[in-house]
């Protein structure tokens, strides 16, 4: 029998420079506001924008953490946490650069030879090269050891065969990491024999088709490898070590702020026009979801200052992510309880208010999906318990 | 928040853990008085937690209090301790003499705990504190059978607080409470996940059976949140901020505590809704505090009033000021 965890989140290391990274961000954002590269919208999700992703990376804000000779600024990753919070609170249009920075970087970073490094880091950290992510297939969703792209060794390189599936912001990135079979599956480990490779979206025989959500929007693809030529230094990493490289990148990925803040613009809203027109019901059931927010906040910031004290606080960074699309759940629930209330008493629904809704109730399946299902994400609760 | 290491913690952990059985607890509740405990409690200087050390105390901040009423909290320990501590700062703050022995504090002349020959109940309103015999007050029992005390109507002049003082004792009181119910959640997941481990049912541990495994995480993500923002709001009563991450502590647990002790009574089955088994002490108690020095109603009313009405593109801001 396993003893229980006794969860201590310990404090928060706050940057003593928190305030001017967040002014800068803030500053920021005013100036390509105005320069009409942020906009005002009226759903929810995080938008593209090729030159704001530029700005960023002229104000020092992609790969902040890493070293100063690839370009980034030797930032803390509590640095980088403050500004990714007040990016994404702000409904910035990151898209472009947010795998690169958040992801992508740091494994070519960790697991890249030199030459990969230099060849990468620098213009991710200018803006100009965007990632995404290659894992799901069309028979590979929660279990990624099922992938069936193929490399194939062919001289000092590679031919790559398959699909890949829920592919984001593939329509705008040049290079994908996507997880490959080159041995074939053993049942006995069923996660050995599979490598990460950096593809080139450019290269002769890779196709991308839109997938279109249902709230009618395209973020995800389907991208198709057929015959694909790879150089042989497209491989990332340790061959058939892939795995092991993959499961390190999730968990500093199920923590941060892009897990409780997708619906941030509803709450924000609601909170500033019917939240103050309807009174005690109003008031019991935005105060329950300030609550949430403010804790949730407090969970991502103690796991952020556990990761940079080299701690690997991986049970607690999958429960912010359940807690986390949850809360957001919750939130588009509320929001739908309170505007029918309103419509009950003759008040109007303001219009922004109205279609972040809308989007959101559309959106709204997919948040307890992307990144980990909620079911996978609670059996690994449940084995870091100790239950299996 | 105060863990293993502290010697505060250590000496809490020595008392506690020696006196408070579950055959201790059901006794207390039959209505023997916990006086060896409290006299221990006593002599290691624990009531004294927040006295400063020229006061003869121990000079702990809100962070160590919270540390050893969560301690206090899993082990069910019986009596006003967070009162008794609070309730010791208070009157030698406010330069009147310290009570001996355990004293209770009540809000706006709602009810206190009682309990462990209580003999002082310190009454605080917006005029200030009053201090009267505990006996005077009609005595009640909670849903986990612990005393409770409504203090009677009194003419005594109030003695008038520095508004910080009165601030800090209302906000320490509140985060009692919300200690002890994280350190009852803590000790609620203990429980339920032993017995999950060991509870055999069809040829398996019922804890290998994935309708189990998805509720026993939701239980651990409470408690993960609980712990989160407990320790955040000791941290803000200790900065003396405004007391909005202490809202969000007392409005989450409200909602944590009754999904965390439904799931702990589904895993447990029967043998979790009987008096021989050591849940319903704590699950008990769950329910009895949640609503105790302050509701989760309150703390949630509080937190929308604060912001409500804030341009959306300024609520982020306002909200990031909260501490």
């Amino acid at each position: 029998m396993s003893a229980a965890p006794t969860f201590d989140f310990l404090p928060p290391l706050l940057p003593a420079n928190a305030g001017s990274l967040r002014a800068e961000v803030r500053d920021l954002v005013a100036r390509e506001r105005a320069a009409g590269r942020v906009a005002v919208k009226d759903r929810i999700g995080m938008a593209y924008n090729a030159g704001f992703s530029r700005a960023c990376g002229e104000a020092g804000l992609i790969g902040m953490t890493w070293p100063k000779r690839y370009g980034g600024r030797e930032a803390t990753a509590m640095e980088r946490y403050v500004v990714t919070e007040e990016l994404l609170a702000a409904d910035a249009p990151v898209r472009g650069h947010w795998v690169a920075d958040r992801q992508s970087g740091p494994v070519i970073l960790r697991y890249g030879t030199e030459a990969q490094r230099e060849r990468f880091l620098p213009p991710i950290t200018r803006g100009e090269c965007f990632f995404c992510i290659g894992l799901s297939e069309p028979d590979s969703g929660s279990d990624l050891a099922a992938v069936r792209t193929r490399a194939v060794r062919e001289g000092a390189g590679w031919r790559l065969n398959g699909t890949k599936l829920w592919t984001t912001n593939a329509q705008n990135s040049q290079f994908m990491i996507a997880i490959c079979r080159t041995t074939p599956q053993d049942m006995k480990d069923r996660y050995h024999g599979l490598s990460q490779f950096i593809i080139d979206l450019s290269l002769p025989g890779v196709s991308i088709r839109p997938v279109i959500n249902m709230a009618g929007g395209h973020e995800f693809n389907e991208v198709h490898f057929e015959d694909v030529p790879l150089a042989g230094d497209a491989l990332l990493g340790t061959l058939d070590e892939g795995w092991k490289q993959v499961s390190a990148e999730l968990a500093y990925e199920r923590s941060g702020p892009e897990r409780w803040l997708s619906t941030w613009q509803v709450l924000a809203e609601l909170n500033a026009t019917l939240g103050p027109a309807l009174g005690d019901e109003a008031e019991d059931r935005i105060g329950a979801l300030l609550a949430e927010t403010l804790t949730l906040r407090e969970m991502s910031l103690s796991i952020a200052g556990m990761l940079e004290r080299g701690m690997t606080p991986n049970l607690e960074a999958a429960i912010v992510k359940d807690l986390g699309t949850r809360f957001e759940r919750r939130t588009v629930e509320v929001t739908r309880d309170l505007a029918e209330l309103a419509t009950e008493r003759g008040l109007a629904v303001p219009v922004r208010l109205g279609s972040l809704l809308a989007s959101a109730i559309l959106m709204m399946p997919a948040f307890t999906i992307r990144g980990g299902t909620t079911e996978i994400l609670r059996g690994t609760i449940a084995r870091g318990l100790g239950l299996r | 928040m105060t863990s293993e290491t502290d010697p505060v913690f250590e000496a809490a952990l020595a008392v506690l853990g020696d006196h408070c059985q579950p055959h201790s607890l059901a006794a207390w509740e039959a209505g023997d008085m916990p006086q060896a405990l409290w006299r221990d409690l006593d002599e290691t200087g624990l009531l004294s937690l927040l006295l400063p050390e020229d006061a003869g105390g121990i000079g702990a901040g809100a962070d160590t209090f919270a540390g050893i009423l969560r301690l206090a909290g899993r082990l069910a320990a019986p009596g006003p301790l967070a009162e008794t501590c609070v309730g010791r700062w208070l009157t030698h703050a406010a330069g009147l003499p310290v009570p001996a022995g355990a004293m209770s504090l009540s809000l706006d002349g709602n009810e206190a705990p009682g309990g462990a020959d209580t003999e002082t109940l310190g009454v605080l309103t917006d005029g200030g504190l009053v201090l009267l015999p505990a006996a005077g007050s009609t005595q009640r029992r909670n849903l986990a059978g612990e005393v409770r005390l409504s203090p009677a109507a009194s003419n005594l002049r109030p003695t008038a607080l520095p508004a910080e003082q009165a601030a800090r004792a209302r906000a320490l009181v509140s985060l009692g409470r919300a200690a002890m119910m994280l350190g009852a959640l803590d000790r609620v997941l203990v429980l339920s996940l032993a017995h999950a481990n060991t509870r055999v049912q069809f040829g398996r541990p019922i804890g290998k059976f994935q309708a189990v495994q998805q509720n026993m995480a939701v239980l651990a993500g409470g408690v993960a949140a609980a712990a989160a923002v407990v320790a955040a709001a000791a941290r803000d009563v200790d900065a003396g901020g405004p007391g909005l991450l202490l809202a969000a502590a007392r409005a989450r647990l409200g909602e944590i505590s009754v999904e965390a002790a439904g799931i702990a009574h589904q895993v447990h089955g029967a043998i979790g809704t009987t008096r021989e088994y050591e849940l319903h002490f704590h699950t008990r108690r769950l329910s009895a505090w949640r609503a105790e020095q302050g509701t989760p109603r309150a703390a949630r009313r509080l937190l929308a009033r604060r912001f409500a009405g804030a341009p959306a593109g300024a609520l982020w801001e306002t909200l990031l000021a909260t501490g």
